[in-house]
């Protein structure tokens, strides 16, 4: 079929496609519309959630670190946490600000790139958790022990933080598998999400 | 979001002028008649909620292209439509009937192959079936005029393939 074949059919649906709609415009006024929130608002209260639970913890970390300063058993542990917590706000603060970038009248290819940014940053934070908790859940319990109940973790010896951390890899590989065989819901929304908006 | 009387009449004759055009939008998005009625109240409430940031430096036909292009595009609206937006009205009245056009085998033809495009391919083929310019669709879609001269012929050239499969078949 010619392309002015296809040109013609389409141009001929066009009476027919005005009528297929009948808004009731007073219904409209009564309903309104600002009970209406989009969904990625999910995306703005996490992100927001987050970033006031990090704002607040950081109170408590440097609390902490100006209390150990002298010990660096204490120290190192809380300047991981610490830095943990600076790359989260920086993370969610960019998040936050891609979200509020996206607006629906501007040219299609960059509202598509922002929402692909968005969602790549959603995939990246669910497998940084990966990362992020054999890594850091050690010195958390530390810190946390320490901290809020005075407790010296370190009086049990080292022994079983090894196998505490090594035990925490093991959980964090056998993650990453399950979820490359198991992707959960929002993963695979994602990244499906992504699939379809590649050029 | 605060409207006055006068911008709600505008409003309801803007989208009465565009009606047709969101709903040939919709029709290349979605695939059934619900879902296309979902699809088209969610561009609805957008282009309301933009209506008075209205940018006017550009038509009001590009304007509603592209709120109702990024909005069928969006994944977001997929789960908006289907749930919340179901949820907010299940207790109102209907406030938009939608009757799926009468039936027309090579219109429908055309849908299903269009539909077979990538997202941004469906929106450029709709506005060049549209007989929009080419500085007019890169004024939308936001890519460069050579660019869209390039989309177009492969875009052509696939359809075309697409209608000849079909014929063999």
């Amino acid at each position: 079929m010619e392309f002015k074949e296809l040109s013609q059919i389409w141009q001929n649906a066009d009476t027919q496609q005005d009528n297929a709609i009948q808004i009731n415009h007073q219904l409209i006024r009564e309903v309104g519309f600002r009970k209406i929130r989009s969904n990625l608002g999910e995306i703005k209260w996490t992100s927001v959630t987050e970033i006031l639970i990090e704002l607040i913890f950081s109170f408590f970390l440097v609390g902490f670190y100006v209390n150990h300063l002298a010990e660096p058993a204490f120290f190192f542990p809380a300047a991981m946490i610490f830095g943990l917590m600076i790359f989260n706000l920086v993370f969610e603060s960019y998040r936050l600000h891609l979200y509020y970038s996206i607006r629906n009248d501007l040219p299609l290819l960059e509202t598509q790139k922002k929402l692909t940014r968005l969602k790549k940053l959603e995939i990246f934070d669910i497998y940084s958790l990966l990362a992020i908790i054999p890594v850091f859940s050690l010195p958390m319990i530390i810190v946390l022990a320490k901290g809020l109940a005075n407790w010296n973790l370190y009086q049990y010896g080292t022994d079983w933080m090894m196998g505490f951390f090594m035990g925490s890899i093991v959980i964090a590989v056998v993650l990453v598998i399950l979820l490359r065989l198991f992707p959960n819901k929002k993963l695979r929304e994602a990244m499906s999400f992504v699939e379809s908006l590649q050029e | 979001m605060k409207t006055t009387q006068r911008q709600e009449n505008e409003f309801a004759t803007f989208l009465e002028n565009y009606k047709g055009l969101i709903s040939k939008v919709s029709g290349i998005y979605c695939h059934n008649p619900e879902e296309c009625k979902d699809l088209i109240q969610e561009i609805i409430i957008q282009l309301w909620r933009a209506y008075p940031k209205y940018d006017k430096k550009f038509s009001p036909a590009t304007w509603t292209y592209r709120i109702a292009f990024n909005v069928s595009i969006s994944y977001l609206r997929k789960r908006t439509s289907q749930s919340r937006v179901r949820e907010a009205y299940k207790n109102e009245m209907e406030w938009l009937d939608f009757d799926p056009p009468p039936h027309d085998e090579r219109l429908e033809k055309l849908y299903h192959f269009i539909d077979l495009l990538k997202p941004l391919d469906k929106a450029i083929i709709m506005l060049y079936l549209e007989e929009h310019s080419n500085k007019e669709i890169a004024q939308i879609t936001g890519l460069s005029v050579s660019n869209i001269s390039t989309r177009k012929l492969r875009i052509k050239e696939t359809l075309r393939t697409y209608f000849e499969n079909e014929k063999t078949h």
